[in-house]
Formats: C-alpha cells, sequence, structure tokens
C-alpha cells in the first residue's frame, strides 16, 4: 500500500512538475506557427526523458550514485569538468530565464516591471531550499504544479481534430519557414531533455534512500510520469495551434502567451495561465539550482543533502545560494526572458551529448549497476538517442543563426 | 596487494571511520622502485591536486589564488595507504575527517557564513 501511494505521488509529482518555461514557450511558438506538426518533437523529447529519468533513476538505485558522482568516477576529473562546466552555464541560463517566467507572470499579475520581481522571486527560491527538505521542495511545488493541467482541460473544450492531431505525431517536412521550423524542433528537444532533470532525479533517488527493491517504482514513475508530462505539453501545443494559428498570433513577446486561453476559458484562463507560468516556473528555480548544487558538491566529493540542515553542508547550500541570487541578478539588468528561455533551451540540446554519450557507459559497467545494466533495448535506445544528441550539437549553432530570430 | 588505480582508488569518495564525506582521491602519490613496479604510498585530496591534473596552468592558478585568500584555500589532504580500510566504489579509511585540510574550507564557511544567515 505504501508503495503504491508512492508511486502515485512519484507519477503525480513528475506530471505536476514537467513543465517550465521553456517547454511552455517552444511548445506555444511551435503551435503558432506550425499548428500540429512539432508534435512529434515533443513526442521524441519526452520518450528521450523517459530513458535517461529510467536508466538515471536505476543507477542510482542500483549503485547509491547519481550521474554527477558516476561521471566523475568513472571517467575521471579530466572528463568530468566537460559536463561539469558545461552543466553549470547551461544551468544557469535555463535559471535565469525560470526566474523570469515568474517575474514575468508576477509582473502581468501586478504590473510591475519583472526586473522588480526578478531578487524577491530568487529570494523566495532560495528561502524554500534554505528551509525545506527534498520531499518539501519536489513534491510541494510539483503538486502546486498540478493547475498546468488546466492546458488538458483548454485543448479538450476546444475540439482538435485527433487525426490531425495524431497525424502530427510523424514527422513531416515544414511548408514553410524550414529553418524556424527545425529551430523549434531543436529547442523542443532540449526543453524536454534538460541535463538537470535526470542529474536532479538520480540525486533524489539518493536523498529519498531508494534501493534496488524500488526498481519497479523507478520504472512507473519514469513511464508514467513522463508520459502524462509530454502529453501536458502537447496540449499546450495544441491550444497555441488552434488559438493563435488562426488569429495569426506568433510569439514575439512572453507577455503575448498570456493570452493563449482566455479564449478558451476567459478571464479564468488568464488567471489559470499566470499560475500555470508562475508555479512551474518556481518549481523548476528550486529544481534546477539543487540539480546545481548537487552537481558541483558531488563532483567534487563535498558532503551534499537538502535534507539537511545548511550548515551541515555548507559548500553544498553555499553553492545553491550563490548561483539563485546571481541569476536573480542577471534578471534585474532586464534581459528579454524570451529570447533568454529559447536561447538555453538551444543551448541545453547541444550540452545533450556530454551527459547523454557517457551515460551508455555508465549503464553497461557491472561494477556499478550489475546485474541490472542495460539490456540490448536499452542500448539501442541509448545509442539512437546519443546520435540525434550529436546531430542536434552540430545543428544548433546553424539553426540558432538562421532559425532564432 | 595489487590495486587498479583508475578502477578502485583514483576519484573515488573517500569516507572517515564515521563513514562521513572527507572528499575524493584527487591523485597519488606513488613510489618508482627500479625492477619492480611503482607502489602506491598514499593518495592526496585537495582543489590543488585535481587542478594538477587538469592542467599546469590551472594548477599554477589554483596556488596563487591559495595564497590570496589563505582563510578560502583547502590545503592538501594526504593520507597513507596503510589507513585504507577498503577500496573499491568508495574508499574508507581509519581517521577523523573533520580534522584534515580537505575539510578546513568547510569549517571557515560554517563558522563565518553560513552559521550567521538565519535559520541555517
Amino acid at each position: 500500500m505504501k508503495r503504491l501511494l508512492e508511486l502515485s505521488l512519484g507519477i503525480v509529482t513528475s506530471i505536476g512538475g514537467f513543465l517550465e518555461a521553456g517547454s511552455i514557450i517552444t511548445a506555444v511558438q511551435g503551435g503558432a506557427v506550425f499548428g500540429y506538426q512539432l508534435l512529434w518533437a515533443i513526442a521524441l523529447g519526452t520518450v528521450g526523458l523517459m530513458l535517461l529519468v529510467e536508466q538515471s533513476g536505476r543507477l542510482a538505485c542500483v549503485s547509491g550514485r547519481t550521474v554527477g558522482d558516476a561521471l566523475r568516477e568513472r571517467f575521471g576529473i579530466n572528463f568530468f569538468v566537460i559536463p561539469l562546466v558545461t552543466g553549470l552555464i547551461v544551468s544557469f541560463l535555463v535559471l535565469a530565464s525560470e526566474i523570469g517566467g515568474v517575474s514575468l507572470a508576477l509582473q502581468m499579475a501586478t504590473g510591475i516591471s519583472l526586473q522588480w520581481w526578478a531578487l524577491p522571486v530568487a529570494f523566495a527560491g532560495w528561502f524554500l531550499l534554505w528551509k525545506g527538505t527534498f520531499g518539501i521542495v519536489e513534491k510541494g511545488t510539483s503538486l502546486l504544479g498540478l493547475v498546468t493541467i488546466v492546458f488538458i482541460v483548454a485543448a479538450l473544450k476546444l475540439h482538435p481534430d485527433w487525426g490531425e492531431v495524431t497525424a502530427g505525431l510523424l514527422p513531416t517536412r515544414p511548408s514553410h519557414d524550414r529553418a524556424r521550423y527545425w529551430y523549434l524542433v531543436v529547442s523542443i528537444i532540449g526543453a524536454s531533455i534538460s541535463p538537470y532533470l535526470y542529474m536532479f532525479y538520480s540525486s533524489g533517488v539518493v536523498e529519498d534512500g531508494w534501493g534496488v527493491d524500488d526498481l519497479s517504482t523507478n520504472k512507473a514513475t519514469a513511464v508514467l510520469g513522463m508520459s502524462f508530462g509530454g502529453v501536458l505539453s502537447a496540449a499546450v501545443l495544441v491550444v497555441a495551434a488552434l488559438v493563435f494559428l488562426p488569429r495569426g498570433i506568433q510569439v514575439e513577446r512572453y507577455e503575448q502567451a498570456g493570452l493563449l486561453l482566455p479564449p478558451v476559458l476567459g478571464h479564468a484562463g488568464f488567471v489559470l495561465f499566470l499560475a500555470s507560468l508562475g508555479i512551474a516556473c518556481f518549481g523548476a528555480t528550486a529544481e534546477i539550482t539543487l540539480a546545481m548544487a548537487y552537481l558541483v558538491a558531488q563532483g567534487l566529493g563535498w558532503d551534499w543533502s537538502e535534507n539537511a540542515k545548511p550548515k551541515e553542508n555548507t559548500r553544498f547550500s553555499l553553492t545553491y545560494t550563490v548561483m539563485i541570487l546571481l541569476a536573480g541578478v542577471v534578471m534585474t539588468l532586464g534581459v528579454d526572458p524570451l529570447k533568454l528561455t529559447n536561447f538555453s533551451m538551444m543551448l541545453t540540446a547541444a550540452s545533450l551529448p556530454v551527459t547523454v554519450v557517457p551515460m551508455l557507459v555508465l549503464m553497461n559497467d557491472e561494477a556499478l549497476v550489475g546485474d541490472h545494466r542495460n539490456r540490448w533495448f536499452g542500448n539501442v535506445a541509448l545509442g539512437a538517442l546519443s546520435i540525434i544528441a550529436i546531430v542536434v550539437l552540430l545543428s544548433a549553432v546553424p539553426l540558432q543563426v538562421m532559425g532564432g530570430s | 596487494m595489487e590495486l587498479r588505480l583508475v578502477h578502485e582508488l583514483l576519484d573515488k569518495p573517500v569516507l572517515d571511520e564515521a563513514r562521513r564525506y572527507v572528499g575524493r582521491v584527487d591523485g597519488v602519490v606513488l613510489e618508482l622502485r627500479r625492477g619492480a613496479q611503482p607502489r602506491i604510498t598514499a593518495f592526496e585530496i585537495g582543489g590543488r591536486v585535481w587542478a594538477r591534473r587538469l592542467s599546469p596552468r590551472i594548477a599554477r592558478w589554483a596556488v596563487s589564488l591559495g595564497e590570496r585568500w589563505p582563510a578560502l584555500a583547502n590545503g592538501v589532504t594526504r593520507i597513507s595507504m596503510q589507513d585504507v580500510r577498503r577500496t573499491g566504489i568508495t574508499v574508507s579509511v581509519k581517521c577523523d575527517g573533520r580534522t584534515t585540510p580537505a575539510m578546513r574550507w568547510e569549517h571557515w564557511l560554517r563558522r563565518n557564513v553560513i552559521s550567521r544567515i538565519p535559520g541555517a
């Protein structure tokens, strides 16, 4: 019974914690310009994330090592600095864009400029980490994040043509604006498969003390939680395709996304959009900040645990304090949150090979995962994802130049 | 005793006798012997040690940073292989990790920064 409850909670928190600034904005932009045509990119990203979450969770359940630990231990410091440095740079930009997302929701609610909100939002995020435990950070924000189910409600109320929706799950060549199309494909993949997500997840598995007995819970959380989460992203795209595309609205400013739900749900739609954006981005703010501190602490061999008091792991708690406050400062400087979100999603996608490819080695290391190492299916799927990650890396710069404006 | 340096020692987390994290094995001290295999006599923990593995320039930078702000610099902790209980996924040692230079920065931050923030 306890296990079933834990499983349900795990799945529910995966759904509630799935959406964040990047996945919302890239899905809105994709639907607004290409209708359902980019649904396949969300499906691909979701399957990729499902795979990495399951495997990083399995690694942590069996070996007690997080992805960060295993990268340092298996490949040594000379390799580890690559995922460390790229992970910190990319995560910092994503963190700033999440703080921007919360601040923008507050700006749209109050009329007070987001630059004024950035530092209070960063402080609130820090306070949650300082006083909270891992369970509060993860489950608390994710349960509140269930408000994002409003996108599914809106999509259903719009009665989409399910035949066309299903057709969107298969990749098709764009009829127009090819550079923009592929730019959005890569951004959506980056928004779906953020390395911080599975780094955070594997650390959570260790924080929660999961072991080999929890492997089935891990698998169910990865498959069901990520699938439902992917449905949420797809719902955002479907609503954008039905609301923005016919009206010719292309999202060039973040605020325009606020017009997504009012045509379907009236004024409540506007309020629910702001709540969804604010809560989803706030949850992501806390999780990314923790993920960065986890990566540094695990890589350098410091004590780390969100469940311990800050003074028990001072270097760990100082790392998240500095990161979140610096990201807040960046957003007070007047950075455009939409441009930052798009840029950081592209960069996230480009950074995927440095963590995805080594997973192939980690998940086949008998010393780490013993009998639970990958079978042929896991290796073929992870191999395919590695190839996609490398293609994405090679295409990221030209696409940013051609399709990013 | 034969030891697989990369698989069983280098970069592994070091746990003291109370199972507390001390750091990671950032480098090893080898004794070179004529006509015999090199012998590992100790391992080292510290930013300067892993910086040395990355590049001489980063190592010099780490040393000068430590000289400028000595309070923020961990010294190099050297632990003799005689004090090692077990190697493998983790390295267990027979000493109190709290007194090693590897924890100096942690203690300094606790005293001077973190403890002064309410709720720590």
